[in-house]
């Protein structure tokens, strides 16, 4: 039944949604089940629909975290209300002081789940987006890199080591000292390690490091190894052709051999074998479909 | 005649009036009812369908181009013979009114199992309405079993990774891509060889200049009514985001403070009000904006007032020699071209090395990640197992290439040799890319650069003066007056994106908190872990960067303000 519940929110169908939940929550007589749907009641309420009610939604987290502390709903419950306080709808609602307060206790109650990774890496940010402010920095860089002393593999350690190694290239913007950029090249490498999920957000790691290496560190088979891994691992992005010129360029510079395997996407492909090919290049002379003389749409597909 | 006669007739007028409206309502609805009771009870209507016991897979798209239709309906019907238990349907919606047909239907949840996706599909819009794919397209495609792609995993057939299909901002693929894209330019083959003796285009600049001039001379010497180029605004803005791609690259490396490839706002500002650029003395802004102008005078008389399709006529009528479109367009040009000329297909060309303009333009612009045609699958669908399998057979090395040949299209699979006329189509990977954008950061700075620029380019050269001092004297009127608007309305447009970045982080948080129930629900599955760290990585980067935006944006004011104070030290106020 709760799944049928968030079925209906994923498909924006609220009154629905809400029957059903509002029923489990009243049925329910085990504990947890009632607490989940107490909790998918309060993000109902915190969607944007007619009649969102986010005093509802609050008082409901609020209840779980009160009421319901032995089910593992309530951590989440207390991250969900130190996020509404750090992350309103309107920004002059923003209450930092209430949010960090929140964090705080989820880190010391709460410290070997899930949810103590994400309230670390928020509580963190705090202070890192105080981006003029080094004692902020320094601090918000020693709750991060105290925490991935204790949970290296927290699941949030790329995102940690991310953010780690930018607060470092910044350092190193204002020091101009080569330290802070090795130290920053190293958090990222570890963010590498760690697993970045996204194809872009990898590559822009990678053409990063190539260039922090190139230009601060003076490093060219560092610089080369960070380019040549987004030309061979992240090879369809916007930045593979000038990553590539960079690395050959760096080769020469280095005294390193060239690398002589093509990357994938512009091996020509040998597809003389394939049926396909055959019957394309039979048909290759005929004449494409005759368009029925409508005018072409501006747009691109 | 009197009163009553006319007051009669006016009766009478009124009551005919009430019954022709009468007789069209009701020949509307007639014509409605027999519509509708044909899809229904038709040959492939619903209810035989139905009856049939056949699952249903419809497929909605804004294609109405010559070849698209036919060619998806034998590919749906070749699907139908492999599956007898399948029906498949697609639903064309022209393109003005597709954007309000899918959104109706989505919220509607009426929404057909698959939905051509138009890139201003929001990521709200995304999450809430469409199906990731990720645990789908790492598997094989089993169409292309027999084929070099056998075994191949899904996302590795496509010619450039599926990259289309991939949401930055939700980190996650949600479209099937079915063509490739490129940009090109046409040119009408019988007057190159008439006009310059020559059969191929040319495929350096100076060359394709000197052509421009050679039939532009040709045309007024013969009193012929012809122009090298056939332009409207839409065509203009094509070699304007070509060469300003090209000749602006190199800004990259003084204004990217943080070496990423990207450019923020706040990088921007710094740029400008720092002193890294004075766009009115840059050398990289110069070469490219006169060269634009040179392009425009090859082009036709208002050309800023003429519309696609008016430029489109011109080309296909034989009173252009080049033309420039998407490579969507190819089909429909060739078929209304038809046996009036051959028509060659050449790539924008570039400077050659130690030819005008190659101390800045010295690359063409990369094409890595040009599929398009995208497909996302509903979350209304009511067998999305068998719409995701009619995807993966649209886009078998097989189907695709029958499909795109229809199409007219370059096919978005590896391994797929085109048709010969759609080879100068395939992708150049090998490019520059440009993230610093001369048009400006916002609203305000773009209209008064499209104004200016438009200003610019449509300006006729003065006779009495040497045109490369006129244009000097053109181009930094030009130039100046954009710097001046930059330099007034820049930190409004800032603000205003800086207000609305702080909503996407709110956007992202419901998505977030969404996952987090489910981890609650489910536990801390690795899949969820995934998505949690990729939806807060981003979230947390955004905000980031939206933290360094406004001490750059600090910085900028400051120097700003200095401008102003040395200014008005020497008497003036600062530009």
């Amino acid at each position: 039944m709760l799944d049928d519940g968030w079925n209906e929110m994923h498909f924006a169908n609220w009154p629905k949604a809400r029957e059903i939940l509002e029923a489990v929550e009243a049925k329910a007589d085990n504990r947890q089940v009632k607490a989940e749907a107490m909790f998918a009641l309060s993000n109902l309420w915190r969607q944007r629909q007619p009649g969102s009610d986010i005093v509802k939604s609050k008082a409901l987290l609020e209840q779980i975290v009160g009421d319901y502390k032995d089910t593992s709903v309530a951590p989440w419950a207390m991250l969900t209300l130190a996020r509404m306080a750090d992350l309103p709808e309107y920004e002059k609602d923003r209450n930092v002081k209430e949010a960090t307060r929140l964090y705080e206790e989820i880190v010391q109650r709460f410290p070997t789940l899930p949810v103590a990774d994400e309230a670390t890496l928020r509580l963190a940010f705090t202070y890192i987006e105080k981006i003029d402010d080094e004692a902020s920095q320094a601090k918000g860089s020693e709750i991060m890199e105290k925490w991935l002393a204790a949970r290296p593999d927290n699941y949030l350690a790329a995102a940690m080591q991310t953010m780690l190694g930018d607060r470092y290239q910044r350092r190193g913007d204002q020091t101009q000292h080569k330290d802070d950029y090795a130290r920053a090249m190293a958090c990222w490498a570890a963010a590498d390690k760690a697993g970045i999920p996204g194809l872009d957000d990898r590559a822009t790691l990678y053409y990063k490091m190539g260039n922090v290496a190139e230009h601060k560190l003076k490093d060219y088979p560092l610089a080369v190894k960070w380019y040549e891994k987004l030309v061979y691992e992240v090879q369809r992005d916007r930045r593979f052709y000038v990553s590539k010129l960079a690395a050959e360029r760096l080769r020469k510079e280095a005294g390193m051999p060239p690398r002589l395997d093509t990357p994938e996407i512009l091996r020509v492909p040998d597809v003389s074998a394939t049926p396909t090919a055959k019957a394309a290049a039979t048909s290759a002379a005929a004449p494409a479909g005759k368009a029925a003389g409508t005018s072409a749409t501006e747009g691109r597909p | 005649m009197n009163v009553v006669d006319l007051e009669k007739r006016q009766a009478r007028g009124e009551r005919i009036r009430n019954i022709i409206g009468v007789i069209i309502l009701a020949g509307a609805f007639l014509w409605s009812a027999a519509e509708v009771a044909y899809l229904t009870f038709g040959p492939r209507g619903e209810s035989n369908l139905l009856g049939t016991n056949k699952k249903v897979i419809r497929i909605a798209h804004w294609q109405l181009e010559g070849g698209y239709v036919p060619g998806l309906e034998k590919a749906m019907r070749e699907y139908e013979k492999l599956h007898p238990d399948v029906a498949v349907e697609q639903i064309p919606i022209p393109e003005r009114a597709y954007g309000q047909w899918v959104q109706t239907q989505l919220m509607g949840r009426t929404a057909p199992d698959l939905i051509e996706m138009k890139d201003w599909f929001s990521a709200s819009m995304v999450v809430r309405y469409f199906v990731p794919l990720t645990d789908k397209i790492d598997k094989p495609n089993s169409y292309n079993d027999g084929t070099d792609l056998a075994g191949v995993p899904w996302r590795d057939t496509y010619i450039d990774g599926m990259v289309a299909g991939y949401r930055t901002d939700l980190q996650d693929y949600y479209g099937m891509p079915t063509s490739c894209f490129t940009f090109r330019c046409f040119a009408n083959a019988d007057i190159l060889k008439k006009v310059a003796g020559i059969s191929e285009p040319p495929h350096d600049l100076t060359g394709f200049l000197a052509l421009c001039q050679k039939i532009q001379d040709y045309a007024r010497d013969n009193r012929v009514k012809m122009v090298p180029i056939a332009a409207s605004d839409y065509t203009a803005g094509l070699f304007h985001r070509f060469y300003q791609s090209s000749g602006l690259y190199p800004l990259i490396a003084i204004t990217d403070v943080d070496m990423d490839g990207t450019l923020t706002n706040g990088e921007r500002l710094l740029a400008e009000f720092g002193g890294k650029i004075n766009i009115t003395t840059d050398p990289h802004w110069e070469a490219t904006h006169k060269l634009l102008y040179e392009l425009c005078r090859y082009y036709n008389p208002g050309f800023l007032a003429a519309r696609r399709d008016d430029a489109v006529f011109l080309f296909t009528q034989g009173n252009a020699a080049m033309f420039a479109a998407g490579s969507w367009d190819a089909g429909s040009i060739r078929s209304l071209v038809e046996n009036k000329f051959p028509v060659k297909v050449f790539d924008f060309p570039v400077p050659a090395p130690g030819e005008k303009y190659s101390n800045v333009i010295k690359d063409r612009v990369g094409e890595a990640g040009m599929t398009g045609g995208v497909f996302g699958l509903s979350k209304f669908s009511r067998n999305p197992e068998i719409a995701v399998d009619f995807m993966r057979f649209l886009t078998s090395q097989k189907a695709n290439a029958d499909v795109n040949r229809a199409w007219s299209w370059f096919p978005a699979i590896r391994g797929i040799t085109p048709d010969e006329n759609l080879k100068p189509f395939e992708p150049k990977v090998e490019g520059v890319f440009s993230p610093y954008d001369d048009t400006g950061i916002g609203d305000d700075t773009i209209l008064r650069y499209n104004q200016a620029y438009k200003a610019f380019i449509s300006t006729i050269p003065d006779e009495k003066m040497d045109y490369e001092v006129w244009l000097d004297k053109h181009y930094k009127e030009f130039v100046h007056q954009v710097d001046a608007d930059f330099k007034q309305y820049m930190f409004k447009d800032f603000e205003t994106n800086w207000k609305n970045a702080y909503s996407g982080g709110v956007q992202t948080e419901a998505s977030l908190s969404v996952i987090r129930a489910r981890a609650v629900h489910e536990g801390m599955t690795p899949e969820l872990s995934h998505n949690l760290l990729a939806l807060t990585l981003g979230q947390v980067r955004r905000m980031q960067v939206r933290a360094v935006d406004w001490s750059q944006y600090e910085e900028a004011k400051k120097f700003a303000a200095k401008d102003e104070q040395n200014a008005a030290a020497k008497g003036g106020s600062a530009p």
